[in-house]
C-alpha cells in the first residue's frame, strides 16, 4: 500500500533533466501545470502529452515508475471523471435518468478532466523523481527569496518542506518494517473483509505514529545541538547558479507555452 | 524437522536503477533444536535472509522448505508457518501498540485463533520466560525502560510458541546488563524448551558465548558455516570482510606469540581462563624441573 506512494521519491540516474537547476525544474513544473489549465482542445492536450513524453524520455526514469504514482489517486480520478460525466448540463443530450445524464459537453469535460489529472500527477511527480529533496528546497528557497521583503519566512518554510519530503521515504520504510513485524506475529493485512482490514490498521498505525513522533523529537534535538537558528546569515556550500542547459530549458519552456497558447486561442 | 533454503537468490528492486542482488545462491539447513548465530557486516544480507525463513520475503529464485514443504507452494498456510517460525525484528520494541503489556503479548496468539483461556495462559508464560512478573501486566509498554520494552516484544513472539525463534540483533542498543539478560533468556529457551534459536548479530562476543554453530554471511553469500571454534580460526579472513574474532581469541594468539603455550582456538573468556591457567601451570612445572 505505502510502497505505491511514489511522490517525493528520488530516482537516482544521471540525465539532462536531473542535472538541471532545481529552479528551472520548479518553474517548468509550474508552467506545465498552468498550461494544463489553459488547454481546452485536443490539440493542446496532444502537445501537453508530447511535451511530457519527451521530458520523461530525457529523464531516463522508467514510465512504469511514474505511472505507479497514479494508483493512490485512482479513486479521486474515477470520482471526478464520473461526476463530470453524469452531472454536466449541455448539448447534445444522449441519455438521461432522473438527475443523471450524459451529454456531449459532459463527455468532453470528463475526458479532459481525467487527462488533465493524469498529466498533472505525472508531471509533478517527475520533478520529485529527478530532483533530490535537498536541491528542491534549495531551489524553492532561492527562487522565492524575494518574498523575504514581505516578511515571509522563506527559509523556514523551505526547511519544513525539505524535512517533510525527506520523511516520506523514511516513513514508507518504517511502515514496511512494522507491517512485517506484525505479520510475523500473525497479523493479516490481506483480508478481503473491510472491517477486518480497518482493524488490522491499528497495530500498524499506532507504532508508526509513535515512531514519527520520536523521529521528529530526535531531529529537533539534533538541529538544536548544532545551533540551528533559522535562515538569517546562513550561507550555502554549493550556491545555485544557472548554466547553459538551464537557459536552453527556459527557452524550450517558453516555446512550449507560446505554442500551447496559440493552439488554444487560434484553433 | 528443519528449515531448508535451496539455491536462494533475492534481488531487490528488480528492473530499476536501484537493483541490488542481495542474496546469491544460499544453501542452508537449520535443524530443530539448534542454536545458530548468523553473523555478517552491515548490508551483507543477513536480515534479508532471515525474512525468507517465515515467508515474509519471497525469493527471486530458489525455494525455502519448512519440514520438507515448499512454503511458497500453492495453498501453503504462511500465517500458520509464522506461528512455528517466530521472527523478532531489530528494535522490536517499535512494534508495540497496545495500551497494556499483557494485551500486546496476546496479539500473536489471538491471531492464531486460540481460545481466550489459551491465549492468556500463553501470554502469561511468555512474560514469565522473559522475566516480567504479573505487576507488569497492566502497565503501558511505552513507560517501560528500553530493555523491558524489548523483553515485552520478544514475549509477544514467544507467546505464539514457535519451534524456531529468529532474532535480528536482539541486543542492539542495550547496556551490558540488558544484553546479558536477553541472551540468558535465549539460552534458557534453547536448553529448557528445546526451541531452535537463530541469533543474527555482528557482535562476536555474543555469538561465541552462546551459539553452537556460526553462519557467516558476506556480500549475500555464505562464507563460513561451522562451529565457533573452527570459524574463528579464520580470523584473518573474517577481518578481510569487516568482521573479527572475539577479543579473547586475539589475546590467546598474542600470548602464544610471546611464548605462553595457550590454546589458540579459545572463543570465550571461560575457555581462555582454563587454557591460560593450564599453560601457566605447565610453565611453572617446567621451571621447577629445570631448577632441580
Amino acid at each position: 500500500m505505502m510502497k505505491d506512494i511514489t511522490l517525493g521519491q528520488y530516482y537516482p540516474v544521471d540525465s539532462p533533466i536531473h542535472s538541471l537547476d532545481p529552479r528551472t525544474k520548479l518553474m517548468g513544473t509550474m508552467v506545465y501545470i498552468i498550461s494544463l489549465f489553459i488547454a481546452d482542445n485536443l490539440a493542446c492536450y496532444l502537445l501537453g502529452i508530447v511535451f511530457l513524453a519527451v521530458v520523461i524520455r530525457l529523464s531516463r526514469v522508467p514510465l512504469s515508475y511514474i505511472t505507479r504514482g497514479l494508483k493512490p489517486i485512482a479513486a479521486l480520478l474515477l470520482i471526478s471523471v464520473l461526476f463530470n460525466l453524469f452531472l454536466t448540463n449541455g448539448e447534445p443530450l444522449y441519455w438521461q435518468w432522473k438527475f443523471l445524464k450524459i451529454t456531449g459537453t459532459g463527455l468532453r469535460q470528463a475526458f479532459y478532466m481525467g487527462l488533465r489529472l493524469i498529466l498533472l500527477i505525472m508531471g509533478s511527480s517527475l520533478m520529485t523523481f529527478t530532483t533530490t529533496p535537498t536541491s528542491l528546497t534549495d531551489g524553492l528557497e532561492k527562487g522565492l527569496r524575494f518574498l523575504n521583503t514581505f516578511h515571509v519566512p522563506v527559509h523556514e518554510v523551505a526547511m519544513m518542506m525539505s524535512i517533510a519530503l525527506r520523511f516520506i521515504p523514511i516513513l514508507t520504510e518504517e511502515t514496511d518494517k512494522i507491517q512485517k513485524a506484525q505479520m510475523a506475529r500473525g497479523a493479516d493485512f490481506e483480508n478481503r473483509n473491510i472491517i477486518a482490514r480497518a482493524k488490522a490498521m491499528i497495530p500498524l498505525l499506532v507504532p508508526l505514529f509513535i515512531s514519527a513522533w520520536r523521529r521528529a523529537t530526535d531531529l529537533a534535538m539534533a538541529m538544536e545541538a548544532r545551533c540551528y537558528h533559522g535562515g538569517s546569515g546562513r550561507t550555502k556550500m554549493f550556491p545555485l547558479e544557472y548554466k547553459q542547459a538551464d537557459r536552453i530549458g527556459y527557452g524550450i519552456l517558453a516555446g512550449y507555452l507560446i505554442a500551447l497558447c496559440l493552439l488554444r486561442f487560434l484553433l | 524437522m528443519s528449515i531448508e533454503c535451496r539455491s536462494l537468490n533475492y534481488v531487490y528492486g528488480q528492473g530499476t536503477a536501484m537493483e541490488v542482488h542481495v542474496l546469491r545462491d544460499i544453501n542452508l539447513t537449520i535443524e530443530k533444536g539448534e542454536f545458530v548465530g548468523i553473523i555478517g557486516h552491515t548490508g551483507s544480507g543477513k536480515s534479508t535472509l532471515i525474512q525468507h525463513f517465515n515467508g515474509l520475503l519471497r525469493a527471486t529464485e530458489g525455494q525455502v522448505f519448512y519440514d520438507g514443504e515448499d512454503i511458497f507452494s500453492e495453498g501453503y498456510d504462511r500465517r500458520a508457518l509464522r506461528g512455528h517460525v517466530g521472527l523478532v525484528f531489530q528494535y522490536p520494541e517499535h512494534q508495540l501498540f497496545e495500551a497494556e503489556v499483557f494485551q500486546d503479548v496476546c496479539f500473536g496468539p489471538r491471531n492464531q485463533g486460540l481460545s481466550q483461556e489459551e491465549i492468556e495462559k500463553r501470554a502469561r508464560e511468555a512474560l514469565n520466560l522473559v522475566g516480567l512478573g504479573k505487576e507488569f501486566d497492566t502497565r503501558s509498554p511505552f513507560e517501560l525502560s528500553g530493555g523491558q520494552k524489548r523483553r515485552v516484544a520478544i514475549a509477544g513472539v514467544l507467546a505464539m510458541e514457535p519451534d524456531y525463534l529468529i532474532l535480528d540483533e536482539p541486543t542492539a542498543g542495550l547496556d551490558p546488563g540488558g544484553r546479558d539478560e536477553i541472551l540468558g533468556v535465549l539460552r534458557e529457551l534453547h536448553e529448557k524448551k528445546g526451541i531452535a534459536v537463530i541469533l543474527v548479530s555482528h557482535s562476536m562476543e555474543d555469538v561465541a558465548n552462546y551459539v553452537q554453530r556460526i553462519v557467516v554471511v558476506n556480500d549475500g553469500q555464505i562464507a563460513f558455516d561451522d562451529t565457533p571454534r573452527n570459524v574463528f580460526q579464520h580470523y584473518k579472513e573474517l577481518e578481510a570482510i569487516g568482521l573479527s574474532a572475539p577479543q579473547v581469541t586475539y589475546i590467546a594468539h598474542a600470548l602464544r606469540e610471546r611464548g605462553l603455550m595457550v590454546d589458540e582456538s579459545v572463543t570465550t573468556v571461560e575457555e581462555a581462563k582454563i587454557s591460560i591457567l593450564a599453560a601457566l601451570h605447565a610453565r611453572e612445572m617446567e621451571r621447577g624441573r629445570n631448577e632441580r
